[in-house]
Order: C-alpha cells, then sequence, then structure tokens
C-alpha cells in the first residue's frame, strides 16, 4: 500500500482526526514522526487541542419539565388527528383502481391536476392545520385537566403551565386553575397557577377568579403575589377583597404594609 | 424513524427522550437562550412529523436530525436577526450540570467562563461548527453532508475556528 506523502496539510487533517479519536495507530505514529521534524506546526497544533480539550469543560444546561410536557401534548394531539384523518383512506383504493390501466392513470392525472388547478383551493392544508392545532390545544387540555389529579406537585405545576400555554382558555380551565390558586395545598403549584391565570387577564371570569381569591388566601408569600398581579393588571375591583383582608388582625405585618401600599396605588390608577 | 415513517408515530416518543437533550444543548448554544431553545426543539419533532416520509433509511437518522435542526435554527435566526449574548450564560434561570463549586475550581471556572465568552463572540456559523463537531460530537463526514462541503474542508475550518477562538479567548483572559 502506497503511504501518503505527509505536508502540513495533512498533517493539520490528520491532526483533527486525531483530536476525535479517529486517527489509527500507524497513521498517529507517522503524524508524530512528522511533527517531531516540524515544530512549529506541532505547537501551532498542541493549541488546538488545548482550547479542544477545554471545550469539553464547558457545560450545558438541561430544559426545563415544561419541554417534554409541551411534546407530550403535542405528540397525543398529532396521533389523535392522524388517526382521525386516516379514518376512510381512499389513496389505496384509488391507487389499485388506477394501477389497472395505464390510460385509466393517465386520465386521472390530468383529471387530478385539472381539479387541483381549478377546483381546490389552496386551503385544504390550511384547514388540516387548522384541525391539528384544535385538535393538539384539546390534548393538552386533556392533559392537563389529568396531571392536575396527580399527587405529585411536580405534575400539578406541568399542569398548570400547560394551561398557561393554552392558545384560548375556556371556562374549565380557568375553573380548574381557579381551584388550584385557592385549595392546592403546594405553593408553588398555587403560585403556578396565579402566573398561568394572569396570562388570560383579557378574560372577565380570570379576572374575577384571581379577585376572589384574594381574601380566601391564607399563605402571606401568595397574598404578596396576588398584590402584584393584581397591580400589573391594574385590578381597581380588587381594592375592597384587600380592605376585607386588610380587615384580618391575623394578617402578616409585612404583608399588611404591601397591601396598604397595594391599595393606595390601585387608587390612583 | 422507520417505525414513525410506517405509521407507528408513538414511536416518536422514544427518538425524542434520545435526542430532546442533545438537541437543547444544540439551539442553547446558538441561542443562548432557554425557553426559546425548547420551542424549536418542538418544532424541530414538529418537522420530523411532518416530513418523516422524507427520511431514507440509507443515511444515518442523526444526520436527517441535525439537518432538519439547522432548519429550524436557520429560520429562526431568519426572524430574529440576531441574539442577546451580551447576557452572560451564567445569568440564565438554567441549572447547568456542573455543581462543583470549590475553592480550588474557581480560577478554572474563570478560564472556562472566558471560553464561554468567547464562544459567543464567533460567528454563527463558526459557533455552529464546533458544536456539531465538538458538543455534538457528530463525524466530520456527517457535517461535511450537513454543510454540503468535503470532509477535509470541514477539518480545515474547524482547525481555523479553534485557532481563532484560541486568540479570542487569550485577548479576553488578559
Amino acid at each position: 500500500m502506497n503511504k501518503l506523502i505527509l505536508n502540513d496539510g495533512i498533517a493539520t487533517e490528520w491532526w483533527m482526526d486525531y483530536l476525535t479519536g479517529e486517527l489509527d495507530r500507524e497513521k498517529e505514529g507517522e503524524l508524530f514522526q512528522y511533527l517531531h521534524g516540524h515544530p512549529q506546526l506541532q505547537k501551532e497544533l498542541k493549541i488546538s487541542e488545548e482550547i479542544w480539550s477545554d471545550l469539553g469543560e464547558v457545560s450545558v444546561p438541561g430544559p426545563s419539565e415544561r419541554m417534554d410536557a409541551k411534546f407530550e401534548a403535542m405528540l397525543l394531539g398529532y396521533v389523535a388527528a392522524n388517526e382521525r384523518n386516516s379514518a376512510i383512506n381512499w389513496l389505496p383504493v384509488l391507487q389499485d383502481w388506477v394501477s389497472r390501466s395505464w390510460r385509466v392513470g393517465l386520465a386521472s392525472l390530468i383529471l387530478g391536476s385539472a381539479l387541483g388547478w381549478f377546483v381546490i383551493p389552496d386551503t385544504k392544508e390550511d384547514r388540516q392545520l387548522a384541525e391539528l392545532s384544535t385538535e393538539v390545544q384539546e390534548m393538552k387540555k386533556m392533559m392537563m385537566l389529568t396531571l392536575i389529579e396527580q399527587p405529585k406537585a411536580q405534575e400539578r405545576i406541568r399542569a398548570v403551565s400547560l394551561a398557561g400555554d393554552l392558545p384560548s382558555a375556556d371556562l374549565r380551565v380557568i375553573e380548574v386553575l381557579a381551584e388550584t390558586l385557592n385549595r392546592d395545598e403546594n405553593l408553588n403549584v398555587r403560585l403556578a397557577a396565579l402566573e398561568s391565570l394572569m396570562k388570560y387577564w383579557d378574560y372577565s371570569e380570570a379576572r374575577s377568579v384571581l379577585v376572589k381569591s384574594i381574601s380566601l388566601q391564607d399563605s402571606p408569600l401568595i397574598q404578596a403575589a396576588i398584590a402584584d398581579a393584581m397591580l400589573i393588571l391594574r385590578e381597581k375591583s380588587a381594592i375592597d377583597e384587600f380592605e376585607k383582608l386588610l380587615a384580618k388582625p391575623e394578617l402578616n405585618e409585612v404583608v399588611k404594609e404591601k397591601l396598604q401600599l397595594t391599595v393606595e396605588k390601585l387608587q390612583q390608577i | 424513524m422507520l417505525k414513525v415513517k410506517k405509521g407507528d408515530l408513538e414511536k416518536m416518543s422514544l427518538l425524542y427522550h434520545r435526542y430532546s437533550r442533545r438537541f437543547f444543548g444544540f439551539f442553547y448554544n446558538m441561542t443562548n437562550d432557554g425557553p426559546t431553545s425548547e420551542d424549536l426543539v418542538q418544532n424541530v419533532f414538529m418537522r420530523m412529523l411532518k416530513y418523516r416520509h422524507t427520511y431514507s433509511d440509507e443515511g444515518k437518522f442523526e444526520t436527517w436530525a441535525f439537518h432538519l435542526a439547522r432548519n429550524v435554527h436557520h429560520d429562526h435566526f431568519r426572524k430574529n436577526k440576531r441574539y442577546a449574548f451580551q447576557e452572560s450564560m451564567q445569568d440564565s434561570v438554567y441549572e447547568t450540570v456542573d455543581e462543583d463549586n470549590t475553592e480550588l475550581r474557581m480560577t478554572r471556572e474563570d478560564e472556562i467562563d472566558n471560553l464561554k465568552e468567547a464562544l459567543l463572540s464567533l460567528s454563527p456559523e463558526k459557533r455552529e461548527l464546533l458544536e456539531l463537531t465538538r458538543f455534538q460530537k457528530l463525524k466530520y463526514e456527517q457535517v461535511a453532508n450537513l454543510l454540503g462541503i468535503s470532509e477535509s474542508a470541514v477539518k480545515v475550518r474547524v482547525h481555523r475556528t479553534l485557532k481563532e477562538l484560541r486568540s479570542i479567548y487569550v485577548r479576553l483572559d488578559q
């Protein structure tokens, strides 16, 4: 077998193979021998080895749990839409019919092209996409309603996050979020529910749920978070509820100050 | 993927669990943005489902998948034009895998931070090259197929990019 005569260019390429562990032993020996006689190139390549090795220490972050939940919902929706669309599959029947005669095939092709050109508007794909999108949304909703019942707080956080991702909410979703905000035993789940409800600020039901929730909360953390939410949403109707809360003698002192300040700011809006 | 292509769509879940973290790493290093990277991962799997008929078992799944991932990233980049790279990667709410905070490693961590910053100073094309070869550990042949250039050209480009990265890193370290 003829050996390649090494030059700087080939040596560099071999070096890159060496860095990824793809250079065989024989070539490695040849390469190092060559570099021994070419100290300048050797120095340059050693530097690239150092930086290549250092790059191995650059840490890569991980995604949040929401990514998996979103994927699962998307796949469920896609599979459901696909199954529904393929319930009546005319394609094999047509293929069989067309394959019986080339004349029929040709005629079908011409007819199909004409139909495609003149009759069928460019909206079939749009319609399918819209159907798929609705399907995905329904699946997300179903998944949310299932996850919210789970005993693990993490699962319930996934549920309320999914609820916050829906492009539009219905009363059932808002109800579930309200129930979670008011009754979930875990504060993180309740905070996540608050965040999701805020995304539906343009629904009067969601705003009303948030306002009613004020006097139901006993956790200082949630009370303070709702106060912030009301300011962000500029919800003046929350003033009465805050005042009811302020009348409670057991109210945390820090929260009390925060609520007084919130009421003042809301009155100025 | 062949099973997905034949209609067993639920098998996509297995592919997701095998590849989603890698794609996330790819997008994160390209965009420096966690939530965006998560959306882009979702888009890749949507495209896999949508274009499953274009997959052939002749090529490697990994190459095909990264081809889709690159397209998703290019589309996103075109729409957003540029990324806010001025933010340090450390400011991200995403937890990094490396949690070793001992005193002895602090200097080393500073050096690696400088290296991260140097990486962000590279052009997107060069960063992508290192991302595919070094971080995603794709073979040069696969990267050559993805970029439509020869394997030799990939190696030369990686070498030059490493040199450039080194000089930026040295400048930052001074």
